[in-house]
């Protein structure tokens, strides 16, 4: 446990702008996450606060290239050493849950190369939560998986704690956190562990009638992972590459075949798929909700459905 | 540095067209120099450079090559009907569980297919004829659209002497007289067979087909989890991360595509 006085945290950024990759969210016409620059550890300019869209794309590029060949041969990955850098992310703690939930499934067996060599070289930074009107994960089920926490232990108090992860730290901060005065006091719904029935017809109704299928959801959910693999040739017709795209379970074509057949034509059976995902399919394979309660989804969505609200209603 | 090696699960490996045998106008079956082992029921990802990649189902069982039966219907098996032999696909796999014949062992075996998913039956029967005394009596009941729409037709005359053959086609073009067998659907040849109650059952094909098929096999007695059904989806990365293929909360390229029916019946979209 180190104290850091509050007053130096500007300090503290720049000398790790100094060092390392810095990604923070920082107020700019929005907040949004940002690659640090010297000076950018100006008071006020990195915010405590959860940007709309998560720092998903530094470990998930919206398009990533895989492996590249020319002349039929496979080469190596021209990307090569471009992530070597340490990169250190300040984030929300339903966040940093987001990409223990993206591990879980990209580290799972067989592992995600690409994906691996930028989580490797991120060292993830808890700073304290503001409870922003859209969250919700007071029993979501999130956990410790930070690598330092920034704790503020008060507005009054000078400090911050800054906690690194050992079990014994773990073990006190968690006392902290829910003696602070972080629980939000919104009245939501329930969205503890709990098997979802199979039969929900008027939900997915309901669903499909509100949904007109735009994909911001997913887009800017830390934990929509999903993608589409495809091929890019140059016009010599001898070299290109092969790579992935973030592709959304919302919109028809994700379960389009070969011969035009779509699975899951309408929106409710796609706003089944996607709340079955976050709440009920994700905890059977590894044991935790993929939703990290962030709330991003429900701000982003045009016609104002509420993730929350919609698992409330199911039986 | 980070290297293409074969640690990279989405890395593909080359491998020569050994022969091309047209089947139909729009399907062929690539012969492919390729010897990982695998079971029947398993697919392959095909990755065809600057076009993407595909899985396409192993049609046969053998140490020393894949047979891939592939249809003209999308952008990578259009090009790979552009391909001779001794050109060079790309492929990375096998993937998915296949079916599991050791379950199998001493039980009749009844297999259904139509069209194109008669290819990975192919594959499940030539595993059969390899290991001919651990099963009981084989019934194959295949339909097809039209008689040219028909595959692996070169292999009847041999599955007509080992095997009990049961063919059909949906329908025949007015003056066609080449074709002398039955008209109509499988089920209506499953309805008129004597069947083992305790077979096992393995099945590829149209949703439809399966679903009525399913209730023409429980007609003759045939228990759910006895049936082996393939599923088909849209499948991007073959390993259970891109997610395309979620079904119930299994992946279909990783814990299937072959399903026991009674587990099966409950994954629904």
């Amino acid at each position: 446990m180190h104290l850091l006085k509050k007053g130096d945290f500007g300090k503290f950024v720049e000398s790790l702008i100094s060092r390392h990759e810095v990604i923070a969210p920082v107020k700019t016409d929005i907040v949004r996450f940002k690659v640090l620059e010297k000076g950018d550890g100006a008071e006020g300019k990195v915010v405590f606060d959860s940007p709309l869209y998560s720092a998903k794309e530094f470990f998930l590029p919206i398009k990533e290239p895989f492996y590249y060949f020319k002349k039929g041969k496979i080469c190596e990955s021209m990307e090569d050493g471009k992530n070597a850098r340490k990169r250190i992310f300040f984030m929300n703690r339903c966040d940093i849950n987001g990409v223990h939930r993206n591990d879980l499934i990209l580290l799972d067996d067989p592992v995600d190369p690409y994906y691996r060599e930028k989580r490797d070289n991120a060292i993830l930074v808890e700073i304290p939560c503001v409870q922003s009107k859209r969250c919700s994960c007071v029993d979501i089920g999130l956990i410790d998986c930070y690598d330092l926490r920034i704790i503020d232990p008060g507005q009054d108090n000078p400090n911050y704690v800054l906690d690194a992860a050992t079990e014994k730290g773990r073990h006190m901060i968690k006392e902290m956190y829910l003696s602070a005065s972080y629980l939000p006091k919104q009245d939501i719904p329930s969205h503890q562990a709990r098997n979802i029935a199979a039969e929900n017809k008027e939900v997915w109704e309901d669903y499909g009638k509100d949904c007109f299928s735009c994909s911001a959801c997913t887009a800017v959910c830390p934990t929509c992972t999903c993608f589409t693999i495809d091929g890019f040739m140059k016009l010599n017709g001898e070299e290109g590459h092969l790579y992935r795209e973030l592709a959304s379970c919302q919109l028809p074509e994700f379960t389009k075949v070969a011969g035009g057949f779509v699975f899951r034509k309408d929106r409710g059976s796609r706003g089944k798929q996607r709340i079955h995902c976050k709440f009920q399919y994700f905890r059977e394979k590894y044991g935790h909700n993929r939703c990290v309660g962030c709330g991003r989804c429900n701000e982003a969505c045009p016609v104002s459905i509420n993730i929350f609200e919609y698992f409330g209603r199911l039986k | 540095m980070r290297s293409a090696a074969s640690a990279n699960p989405y890395v593909p490996e080359r491998h020569k067209i050994l022969k091309v045998t047209g089947e139909t106008h729009d399907t062929a079956t690539f012969r492919i120099d390729l010897k990982k082992k695998h079971m029947p029921g398993q697919f392959f990802e095909v990755s065809l450079f600057g076009i993407g990649e595909c899985p396409i189902s192993i049609a046969s069982y053998s140490e020393k090559y894949v047979d891939m039966c592939v249809r003209d219907v999308g952008n990578v098996t259009k090009a790979m009907h552009g391909r001779k032999k001794g050109n060079y696909i790309w492929a990375r796999g096998p993937y998915g569980n296949g079916y599991p014949m050791d379950e199998m062992y001493s039980k009749d075996i009844i297999l259904i297919g139509g069209g194109t998913g008669t290819a990975p039956l192919r594959g499940a029967l030539q595993y059969i004829d390899r290991h001919r005394n651990l099963f009981g009596k084989i019934i194959i009941f295949f339909g097809f659209r039209f008689p040219h729409d028909m595959l692996f037709k070169r292999d009847f005359r041999e599955w007509g002497k080992k095997f009990n053959l049961n063919l059909t086609v949906d329908k025949v073009e007015d003056g066609d007289k080449s074709w002398k067998g039955n008209v109509g659907l499988v089920t209506a040849l499953i309805d008129k067979a004597r069947i083992n109650p305790d077979s096992a059952v393995i099945m590829c094909g149209p949703p439809m087909m399966m679903k009525f098929a399913m209730q023409s096999l429980s007609n003759k007695g045939i228990k759910d989890e006895n049936v082996y059904i393939s599923f088909e989806r849209l499948m991007s990365c073959g390993i259970g991360k891109c997610g395309h293929c979620e079904l119930g909360g299994k992946y279909v390229c990783k814990h299937g595509p072959v399903f026991r029916y009674d587990k099966a019946k409950n994954m629904v979209d």
